[in-house]
């Protein structure tokens, strides 16, 4: 039975839900099923009654990708008649070409061009005028539906005919495969010359679902797609690998780059390790493998990716198995079946075997061959050209093209046709086109040419030409002129001898001024891989292509800060030019994020999300040390105390947040500014000592100094100690809590150190500006955006991403775990060689990583030895300015994210390092949203001395603090140990001169450096064995699975019931939570944690029993006092025990009672 | 005729779509022999010339009714 045509779906999707979204743009424009119909049925009255148009009828459609575009092809196909798209970017000849050689009947176009003088052109707005409608009448199966041209081997592109019958046996397959429901949304990105977009066209309306289209300048930008999938809540898109790759490239989440519900691969051949590791990008959303030539109607084979494993073989993506409709051949040069397992070439027989090329006889004879296993005698199948190799899954391996034929980001070139366009030029002789792969691994074509004899030959001019022949992925990337084209014995062009291209420059070369074009001619020739040294270079002249676009914008944001929109590089493509547009956009700053601007200090001033965390973290644990941080600088040389005092006091001025109170209200945690603090300053002289009781003394000191805890609503968060070690040696020790501070703010602070103190000690008072904004101006801006909804899109990232996560990472630990586990820890010091750390960098480069994301897959490999829970959570401590305004402010801007990974013991190390550097794009591109507005919405189950979300945590330092040198006086960063540990198990990385400074930090209630010793060791031997081996499981370095055999731990949880309260206490207790929590049904036995509270209600609590009982309680007690009975009852013990003081009181007024 | 690989078959279809096959192996059910065997240029060659109206022959028929 054959298939019903979408035109016919059309019809009864306007009928059913004619008000329903059928098709959408980019530029606004909007279809309903209704108008949909009432167009196409318009245009179809025109072409039928004023054009003749009918069976076999061809119109070439010019269409910007616009709902025009679809109302045009369907109403074609409701005239009975068949398309001709044309790409109304393509240059002038390509666009008049085709409409000639297929002899269309007219022009269909939303712009009349100079390439159709002489041939019937009709605007669509004026064919829609017609007002007698067609109906849909039956149309001969074997008409044409559409014809599509591609590039032809000998010099002249061929028309591909494909029938009525085909195109709807290949929708009724999508829809087979896709399963669409009628209001699911489309993305088509790719052009209508492409027929890979037909994956997406036909089988939305058919379905009933939304059509969305947008052109190519948008389709390359990964910030506007990852926008459009969003907001269109796209659940299908179809692209290419190179494609997505590039997006990928973009530095924007690949999560963000999914639609909900399949995403299909076409086009190309891709590599396994890439697709496979798309899986797991976004949960629910299918990756789709799908193949098929032209000539047999866009695809013949998907392969789901779920659930399949690493397949043997080259590396690539395996192609198939076929569809339901096609049958597939391996077959020798006679046709024959080859035995299985061995090369052939495929052959795809079935319903979606096109007509043939238009026009072309002994083409289409040759290709289109007697298929003698068809249950329909007489049928044909097609010989793709495809070198491939049948595998016992079922699915055929792709291992190369029996012609020249090349794949260029997935467009099919036959490197003859642009040989023949080239040899076009009048001062070519001779002419040869090959493909290579470039700096990035992309195919690319590089043009050989010999010059007339006499005749000087400017490649810019030839490709010029080239340029305004052909489509661009058919123009070179690059061209190279030779005496002669080398020659093999058999006269043909011997590929081997010819040389690699290298950039031809004409000269007169202007050397990249400054820093900004310095870099920009640098990142251009990273890309190219060539070198650039002039700054009028354009990046496409130099081989650049649109794809590419997506990498290059993504390394200008990462060099320079700054958002360089799309239209920028095509519109001004030299180095000078960027150069510019990056000033420009450095002084926009970050468009996406409004500017943070000063805010009058006289209202009150809530503390940042930050704050807020380490505020709860100070208030639960009063005397632990665990936030202090440490700036410690050796002065060295003489140095003048009282000027270097004086430093100290003008950074506590120049930075509010050093001198800042944080105090809770019911309104929640406040800013406090203090104006004139008082510096807590120590000084001790220990020159006079001998050298051994200098070193012991100063190592008391500095112990009591960094440990002694900050009470953070009554002090400053910095206290400052100046020990005097021998004449020319000093130690300032700034410690400072970590709610004032992180890394980038102590750079900061020894930087100023090192300006102010030459300043003040020549009476030349403070040679700095005052930063342009405070921390408190960052606090009131993060709250309002948080407030504004702003976060709301990473927020519903992260759920979606941490859904279903174990509460934590289960560790083998050498000692039981207590219930509470106090952040007491130590650390066991390892190293990686120069070497090693080499080669680790080199392998994370050539896969498009970072040294970072290498070293968090070694960590995984290393935490195996402690759990064998394959979900594995690790934190990530993150210091960033969310605008260029912050650069000089100093403040907490630290955030924790989340990575999880997925330790499949299936999978190569490669694949491991792809999916984790998958995962770390997605958090960074995600990273604003506070740590702390994420943990009140998981609101996970957590014990005191638990960090939220994550009990394992990893961190890289990248740069080492400089030493900074300002005459005679050196400031010189100086390490500080404090005996505590972040987390349960922290992995510490520094980079250092020799390679990298290896930590295990540890709480030592759980583990001993006994225990821990042979982990940290273990860095190296995985490391090592992993890069030799970088492609089979991982399970071969792992130790065997050993079962759960985590210590039991003391205590359990108890089961809640729903008690009444019975008090008048208990009843406002139980009011204030639901008010609080948002929930109506809490009785007093319930757990504040567990029905729904988190810190930041916990200081509200605090705040609300200060404010209506008049007691100060703790914010401990309420993990100590988590139901409201508990609560309660401390509640009145506190307001007994104030009372107490003035027990006369209390007496008083018993006795008052007893009187009555 | 050298040599057997060499060896083609210009075949026809009931569609009078054109094609060539090996000559040395069985005709697929459904084609005819369309006259010519030599070497694949010459098949080729020949198809170039006789197949003229491309359209599948039913097609043509309900085209000249229309």
């Amino acid at each position: 039975m054959t298939a019903r045509s979408t035109v016919e779906l059309i019809a009864v999707h306007a009928h059913a839900r004619p008000g329903d979204l059928a098709v959408a743009d980019a530029a606004g424009g909007r279809l309903t099923y209704a108008e949909l119909e009432l167009r196409t049925a318009r245009l179809a009255g025109y072409l039928r009654h004023e054009a003749g148009a009918g069976p076999d009828t061809l119109v070439a459609l010019a269409f910007e990708p616009t709902v025009d575009l679809i109302v045009a092809m369907l109403g074609v196909d409701r005239a009975g008649a068949a398309y001709l798209p044309l790409d109304p970017r393509d240059p002038e000849s390509r666009l008049r070409m085709p409409v000639v050689d297929a002899g269309a009947a007219l022009v269909l176009a939303d712009e009349v061009r100079q390439a159709w003088q002489g041939l019937p052109v009709v605007r669509l707005s004026e064919a829609l005028e017609h007002v007698l409608l067609a109906d849909a009448e039956p149309v001969p199966p074997d008409a044409l539906a559409y014809v599509r041209y591609t590039s032809g081997s000998g010099g002249r592109p061929k028309g591909v005919g494909i029938t009525r019958a085909n195109l709807a046996a290949y929708v009724d397959q999508i829809l087979g495969l896709l399963k669409p429901r009628p209001g699911d949304v489309f993305s088509m990105l790719q052009p209508v010359t492409f027929d890979s977009s037909l994956t997406m066209s036909y089988p939305a309306l058919a379905a009933g679902g939304t059509l969305w289209v947008a052109p190519p300048d948008l389709a390359i930008d990964a910030g506007w797609v990852a926008g459009h999938l969003r907001d269109t809540r796209a659940d299908f898109l179809k692209i290419t690998p190179s494609h997505l790759a590039a997006l990928q490239s973009a530095n924007v989440a690949a999560y963000d780059l999914m639609p909900r519900k399949a995403l299909l691969l076409g086009g190309e051949p891709s590599r396994w390790e890439w697709f496979s590791g798309l899986r797991a990008t976004r949960p629910g959303c299918r990756i789709v493998n799908h193949y098929g030539p032209t000539e047999t109607t866009v695809g013949v084979c998907a392969l789901d990716g779920a659930g399949r494993h690493h397949p043997a073989g080259d590396g690539s993506t395996p192609l198939g198995p076929p569809m339901a409709h096609a049958t597939l051949h391996v077959l020798d040069d006679l046709l024959n079946p080859v035995p299985q397992g061995e090369p052939g070439e495929l052959c795809v027989g079935g319903p979606t075997v096109g007509r043939g090329y238009l026009n072309r006889p002994g083409l289409t004879a040759a290709s289109f061959v007697p298929d003698p296993t068809a249950l329909t005698p007489g049928r044909r199948m097609y010989r793709t050209g495809d070198r491939v190799r049948h595998r016992a899954d079922g699915t055929f391996e792709f291992l190369g093209r029996l012609d020249d034929q090349v794949k260029i980001r997935g467009f099919r070139v036959e490197p003859g046709e642009v040989a023949h366009v080239l040899a076009g030029h009048p001062g070519v002789a001779g002419s040869f086109v090959t493909a290579d792969t470039d700096a990035s691994g992309e195919a690319r074509l590089v043009g050989y040419l010999t010059a007339r004899h006499g005749a000087e030959l400017d490649t810019r001019q030839v490709l010029r030409h080239a340029e305004a022949a052909l489509p661009a992925p058919l123009v070179p990337a690059a061209l190279v002129v030779l005496k002669a084209l080398p020659l093999n014995r058999h006269g043909k062009v011997d590929r081997e001898r010819l040389p690699p291209p290298v950039w031809d420059s004409s000269g007169q070369e202007q050397a990249p001024l400054g820093d900004v074009e310095q870099t920009i001619a640098e990142v251009f020739g990273e890309l190219l891989g060539l070198r650039v040294a002039d700054r009028q270079a354009s990046f496409f002249a130099l081989g650049g292509h649109s794809l590419l676009v997506a990498k290059l914008l993504s390394r200008l944001r990462a060099a320079f800060h700054a958002e360089i929109p799309v239209r920028a590089v095509f519109e001004a493509p030299t180095v000078a030019a960027l150069a510019r547009s990056v000033e420009a956009a450095r002084v926009r700053g970050d468009s996406r994020l409004p500017e943070v601007v000063k805010v009058p200090r006289t209202a009150q001033l809530p503390a940042s999300h930050g704050q807020q965390r380490l505020w709860f973290l100070n208030q639960l644990d009063p005397d632990s040390p665990l936030y202090n941080t440490n700036l410690g600088v050796r002065v060295m040389g003489e140095v003048d105390l009282e000027v270097l005092r004086a430093c100290v006091t003008e950074l506590v001025r120049r930075h509010e947040v050093l001198r800042t109170r944080l105090v809770p209200s019911a309104h929640g945690l406040l800013q406090h500014i203090e104006p004139e603090p008082r510096i807590p300053f120590a000084f001790v002289d220990l020159s006079g000592e001998p050298e051994a009781r200098c070193k012991d003394e100063l190592r008391r000191l500095i112990a009591t100094h960094t440990e002694r805890p900050f009470d953070l609503k009554a002090e400053i968060p910095i206290r400052v100690l100046i020990a005097r070690l021998s004449g020319d040696e000093h130690l300032l020790l700034l410690t400072m809590h970590h709610v004032a501070t992180e890394g980038p703010s102590m750079r900061i602070l020894h930087r100023e150190l090192g300006l102010l103190y030459p300043a003040l000690r020549d009476g030349r008072g403070p040679a700095l500006k005052d930063p342009q904004v405070q921390y408190a101006d960052f606090a009131v801006w993060q709250r309002d955006l948080l407030a504004r909804g702003a976060y709301a899109r990473q927020l519903d990232f992260w759920r979606e991403r941490l859904a279903g996560m174990p509460p934590r990472v289960d560790l083998r630990t050498d000692l039981r775990r207590p219930s509470e586990v106090s952040p007491a820890g130590s650390r066991i010091r390892f190293h990686l060689s120069e070497e090693l750390t080499g080669r680790l960098r080199a392998f994370a480069t050539a896969e498009n990583a970072t040294l970072f994301m290498i070293l968090l897959a070694g960590f995984q490999l290393v935490l195996a030895e402690r759990t064998d829970q394959q979900d594995v959570a690790v934190g990530i401590p993150v210091a960033f300015r969310p605008r260029p305004e912050l650069e000089n402010t100093v403040g907490f801007f630290g955030n924790t994210l989340v990575l999880r990974t997925d330790v499949d013991r299936d999978l190569s190390f490669r694949a491991l390092l792809g999916g984790i550097r998958i995962a770390t794009l997605d958090a960074v591109a995600h990273r604003d949203l506070p740590f702390e507005a994420l943990v009140e919405e998981i609101r996970p189950r957590r014990r005191l001395g638990d960090t939220p979300l994550v009990n394992v945590m990893m961190m890289v330092a990248e740069e080492q603090r400089p030493t900074v040198v300002l005459d005679e006086v050196t400031f010189q960063a100086e390490p500080i140990d404090t005996g505590t540990a972040k987390a349960e198990l922290v992995a510490l990385f520094e980079v250092v001169d020799d390679g990298l400074a290896g930590e295990l930090e540890f709480r030592t209630d759980l583990f001993t450096a006994e225990g821990i010793a042979p982990i940290a060791a273990r860095f190296e031997e995985v490391f090592t064995a992993v890069l030799a081996d970088p492609d089979v499981p991982i399970a071969r370095f792992l130790p065997e699975r050993t079962g759960p055999q985590a210590l039991p731990e003391a205590g359990g949880e108890p089961v809640e019931q729903y008690v009444a309260p019975r008090t008048d206490l208990e009843r406002e207790l139980c009011m204030l939570w639901s008010d609080l929590i948002g929930n109506d049904d809490i009785g007093i036995a319930d757990r504040f944690f567990d029905v729904g509270g988190h810190s930041l209600l916990a200081t509200r609590v605090v705040g609300w029993i200060g404010q209506a009982y008049g007691v100060s309680i703790p914010l401990r007690w309420c993990f100590d006092h988590p139901t409201v009975e508990s609560l309660a009852l401390a509640v009145l013990a506190a307001q007994l025990d104030g009372l107490d003081e003035g027990a006369d009181l209390l007496d008083a007024a018993m006795e008052g009672r007893s009187h009555e | 005729m050298a040599f057997l690989s060499d060896n083609w078959l210009v075949v026809v279809n009931d569609e009078e779509q054109y094609s060539i096959w090996p000559s040395a192996r069985t005709l697929p059910p459904g084609w005819r022999d369309g006259g010519l065997s030599g070497s694949k240029d010459e098949c080729l060659a020949h198809i170039e010339h006789t197949w003229t109206d491309m359209r599948p022959a039913s097609l043509r028929r309900v085209m000249d009714q229309l």
